[in-house]
C-alpha cells in the first residue's frame, strides 16, 4: 500500500493514500469560535468549506509551527476511493494540517506491527517499517470522536458554497 | 573865558598875536609917515642938489634967451642966415613942446596961473620971432632991424619978468611944503613912540599873566622834588594844582609817578622782608642738608657693598639658569621627536580607518549579494516544494489509478527524488549562505568595532600630539623665558656694576655737595645781611600817614 508520510515533531506518521484526496499547501485556516480541541479552522477547497485539524494539537504538541513543508491533506471521509479532486456533500472532507509532508512511501500492509496506542479512538494505528525507518499509521476517521467529527463536518457544511 | 584855564601854547599864541598886531600897527604908522615925508628925506636932498646944479647950468626952457640971441646973430651974420634960421625954428618948436607939456602936467592952480601968464608973454615973443624969421627969409633987413630994436627985446623982457615971478611963487610954495613935511615927521615920530611904548606895556602885562601860573606851578613842583630828594623821602605828599594846562598835566603825571614809586617801594620792602626770611631759611636748610648729605654718603657705601653681593649672587644664578635651559632644550627636542612619530602614527591610523571603511562597504555589498542569493534560494526552495507537492499528489493519483498508475508512480517518485535533491542542495546553499551572512555580519560588526577603535585611537593620538605640542611650546617658551632671565641676570650684573660705579661717583658728588652747601650757607648769610641793609634803606621812605 502507498501512504503519505508526514511528521509531528520528530516522529513519522503516515496516512493511506486511499483516504487522501489531495495534498495542498498549508494555507492559513480561518479560525472558528468555540471550536473543539484540535480544530484549527476552516478553509475553502474547490468550492467546499473544509474543516482543518491540527495534528500537533491533537497529539498534545501545541500549535503546529509554521513551516514551508506544512501541508494540508484533504481526506475523503467516505473513503470511497473516488476520483481526484471531486467533493460533494455526499463525500464529507476533512483537512489535516501536518508537518513535512513530502513523500509517499510504500508500506506492506500485511507485515506484523505493534499497536502501541491504548485506544482506537486516538486514530493511531500500527507502526510499520519502510526503507527510512518506523512510521505509524493514522486512521483519519478515528482521530476525533465520531460525534465531534460529525458536528465539525456538519458545522463546516462540507457543501458547495 | 578864564585865562588860567588856557593852555600855555594858546597863551603863547595869544601873546605872539598881540606882538604881531603891535608891530603891524607900528609899521602902518611909520609907512604913512614915510609916504608923507618921502620928498623931503636925505636922499631927496641929494637928488635936489644935483637937479639944482643942472638947473643952474642949463637955461630953463621957459627962458627964451637962445632964440633972442639967435635973432641977433641972424641979423649980424647974413652969410650964415639960413643955418641960423633953422636953429631958431628948432628952438621955437622946443619951446612950444615944453610949454604944452607943462600946461598939461601942472596941478597947482596958482602956479598954473602965473605960468600961463608967462606963457602968454612967451607966445607973443614967439609970434614976433616968427615975423622976424619971415623978414629974414625975405631979407628985409629994415624990418629985421626994427623988430630987433624994439619988439623983440620988449617981449623978451616981459616974458622974463613973468617967469621970474613964477619962479618966486614956486620957491615960496616949496618952502611951505618943507615946513609941513617937517611937522608931519615930528607928529609921526611921537605917534610911533607912543604905539611902541603901549605895545611893550601890553606885552609885559600879558607875559606876566602867561608866565606867572607857570612859574608858580614850577615852583611848587620844584619844592616837591626837593622834598622828595631830601633825607626823609615823603612819598605820601601830592602836588595840588588846579589848572588844566601842561603844568597841571605834568603835576598829575608827577603824582602818578610818585604813587607808582610808593607802590614799588612798598613791594620792594615786602620782598626784602621776604628775602630776609628766605635767606635765613636757606641758611638753615643748607646746614640741615649738609648733615643729610653726610649721612647719605655712609648709606651709599653700604649700598655699594650690598650691590656687590647682589652681583655675585646673580652670577651664580645665571650659571644655574644656563643648566636648566640646557635641560629644557633637551626635553623640547625629545618632545619634538615624539610628536613627529605620533604624526606618522596618526597618518597610518588614518589609512587604517580608510581601509576599514572600504572593507565595511565591501562587506555591505557582499551582504546585499547574499540577500540576493537567499531570495534565489528561497525561490528554488519554493519550486522544489511545489515539485514535491506535485509528486506526492501524483503518487496519490497513481495509487488510485491502480495497475495503470504503476509507471506513473515511478515517475512521480523520480520527480519527488529530484525535488528532494534540489531541496537538499538548496538547503545546503541556504545554510552556506546563512553562514556566509552570519560571517559577513560578524565581519561588518568587527570592522565597525575596529573602525571605532581606530578612530578613538586617532583621537587619542591627536590629543597626545596636541599635548606634546603644548609641552614643546611651553618648553620653548620656558627656554625663551630662560634666555630672557639670563639676559636680565646679565644686565642685572652689569647694572650692579654700574650702580657700584654710580655709588662711587655719588660719594664724590656728596663730598662736592657738602662743600657747595657750605658755600651756599655763607652766601645765604651774605644775602640775609644784604636784605637787612636793603630793609634799612627802604625804611627811609615814608609810605603812610
Amino acid at each position: 500500500m502507498q501512504a503519505v508520510v508526514f511528521y509531528v515533531g520528530s516522529e513519522r506518521f503516515a496516512i493511506d493514500t486511499q483516504s487522501v484526496a489531495e495534498v495542498i499547501p498549508g494555507i492559513a485556516a480561518r479560525p472558528v469560535p468555540s471550536a473543539p480541541e484540535g480544530l484549527r479552522g476552516v478553509i475553502e477547497y474547490r468550492g467546499l468549506v473544509v474543516p482543518v485539524l491540527d495534528l500537533c494539537r491533537l497529539f498534545g504538541r501545541g500549535d503546529c509551527p509554521p513551516r514551508l513543508a506544512n501541508r494540508i491533506l484533504i481526506c475523503d471521509l467516505s473513503n470511497s476511493g473516488a476520483r481526484w479532486g471531486v467533493g460533494t456533500h455526499d463525500r464529507p472532507m476533512l483537512g489535516i494540517l501536518a508537518e513535512n509532508v513530502t513523500r509517499v512511501t510504500t508500506l506492506d500492509p500485511d507485515a506484523q506491527g505493534s499497536h502501541p496506542s491504548p485506544t482506537k479512538a486516538s486514530g493511531l494505528g500500527r507502526i510499520l517499517r519502510d526503507k527510512d525507518g518506523l512510521v505509524q499509521l493514522v486512521q483519519v476517521r478515528d482521530l476525533i470522536p465520531p460525534e465531534t467529527l460529525a458536528t465539525v463536518v456538519r458545522a463546516a457544511g462540507s457543501e458547495p458554497v | 573865558m578864564n585865562l588860567r584855564h588856557l593852555r600855555f601854547r594858546q597863551r603863547f599864541f595869544l601873546l605872539g598875536f598881540l606882538v604881531l598886531a603891535g608891530f603891524v600897527a607900528l609899521l602902518l604908522v611909520a609907512g604913512g609917515l614915510l609916504e608923507r615925508v618921502m620928498v623931503n628925506g636925505t636922499l631927496y636932498e641929494e637928488i635936489a642938489e644935483d637937479k639944482d646944479l643942472v638947473a643952474d647950468l642949463l637955461p630953463p626952457p621957459h627962458y627964451l634967451v637962445e632964440p633972442f640971441l639967435l635973432c641977433y646973430r641972424i641979423a649980424a651974420n647974413p652969410q650964415e642966415r639960413d643955418e641960423l634960421l633953422g636953429a631958431l625954428e628948432a628952438e621955437l618948436a622946443a619951446y612950444k613942446a615944453s610949454r604944452d607939456r607943462w600946461r598939461a602936467s601942472e596941478k597947482d592952480s596958482a602956479l598954473k596961473a602965473s605960468l600961463a601968464a608967462a606963457s602968454e608973454e612967451g607966445d607973443r615973443f614967439v609970434a614976433i620971432a616968427e615975423r622976424f624969421i619971415r623978414s629974414a627969409q625975405q631979407s628985409d633987413d629994415a624990418a629985421m632991424a626994427r623988430l630987433l630994436a624994439d619988439e623983440l627985446p620988449h617981449a623978451f623982457r616981459a616974458h622974463k619978468a613973468r617967469v621970474a615971478a613964477a619962479i618966486t611963487q614956486v620957491e615960496g610954495q616949496i618952502s611951505a611944503m618943507q615946513d609941513e613935511a617937517a611937522s608931519a615927521v615930528v607928529r609921526g615920530k611921537s605917534l610911533s613912540v607912543g604905539i611902541a611904548v603901549s605895545v611893550l606895556l601890553l606885552i609885559f602885562a600879558l607875559g606876566y599873566f602867561v608866565m606867572r601860573p607857570f612859574v608858580n606851578s614850577l615852583g611848587t613842583i620844584g619844592a616837591r622834588m626837593k622834598q622828595l630828594s631830601e633825607a626823609e623821602a615823603d612819598l605820601t605828599a601830592r602836588i595840588e594844582i588846579e589848572s588844566r594846562d601842561e603844568v597841571g598835566e605834568l603835576a598829575e603825571s608827577f603824582n602818578d609817578f610818585v604813587a607808582r614809586i610808593a607802590a614799588l617801594v612798598h613791594a620792594v620792602r615786602r620782598s626784602s622782608v621776604q628775602l630776609t626770611s628766605t635767606s635765613t631759611e636757606m641758611a638753615a636748610t643748607s646746614r640741615e642738608q649738609q648733615a643729610t648729605v653726610a649721612n647719605f654718603g655712609s648709606s651709599a657705601s653700604q649700598i655699594a657693598a650690598s650691590v656687590h653681593q647682589i652681583s655675585a649672587t646673580g652670577t651664580e644664578l645665571m650659571a644655574t639658569m644656563d643648566e636648566v635651559r640646557g635641560l629644557a632644550a633637551h626635553s623640547a627636542s625629545l618632545a619634538t621627536t615624539g610628536r613627529s612619530n605620533l604624526d606618522a602614527m596618526r597618518t597610518t591610523m588614518g589609512q587604517l580607518t580608510d581601509s576599514s571603511s572600504s572593507i565595511s562597504s565591501r562587506l555591505a555589498v557582499i551582504n546585499t549579494k547574499t540577500d540576493d542569493i537567499s531570495s534565489v534560494v528561497t525561490a528554488i526552495t519554493k519550486v522544489a516544494d511545489q515539485t514535491n507537492l506535485l509528486s506526492v499528489n501524483a503518487a496519490i493519483e497513481a495509487e488510485k489509478a491502480g495497475e495503470y498508475g504503476r509507471g506513473f508512480l515511478v515517475v512521480a517518485q523520480e520527480i519527488r527524488r529530484l525535488a528532494d535533491q534540489t531541496a537538499a542542495a538548496t538547503l545546503d546553499i541556504g545554510e552556506t549562505v546563512a553562514e556566509m551572512e552570519t560571517a559577513v555580519s560578524a565581519g561588518v560588526m568587527e570592522m565597525d568595532k575596529f573602525g571605532d577603535h581606530v578612530r578613538r585611537s586617532v583621537r587619542v593620538v591627536g590629543e597626545v600630539g596636541t599635548q606634546l605640542a603644548e609641552i614643546i611650546e611651553q618648553v620653548e617658551g620656558i627656554s625663551g623665558r630662560f634666555e630672557g632671565v639670563s639676559e636680565g641676570m646679565r644686565s642685572q650684573a652689569q647694572g650692579a656694576d654700574q650702580i657700584n660705579d654710580a655709588m662711587r661717583s655719588l660719594n664724590d658728588t656728596v663730598q662736592t655737595t657738602v662743600t657747595s652747601l657750605r658755600e651756599v650757607a655763607s652766601v645765604a648769610e651774605d644775602l640775609r645781611s644784604a636784605a637787612n641793609a636793603l630793609n634799612q634803606e627802604l625804611g627811609k621812605f615814608r609810605l603812610e600817614g
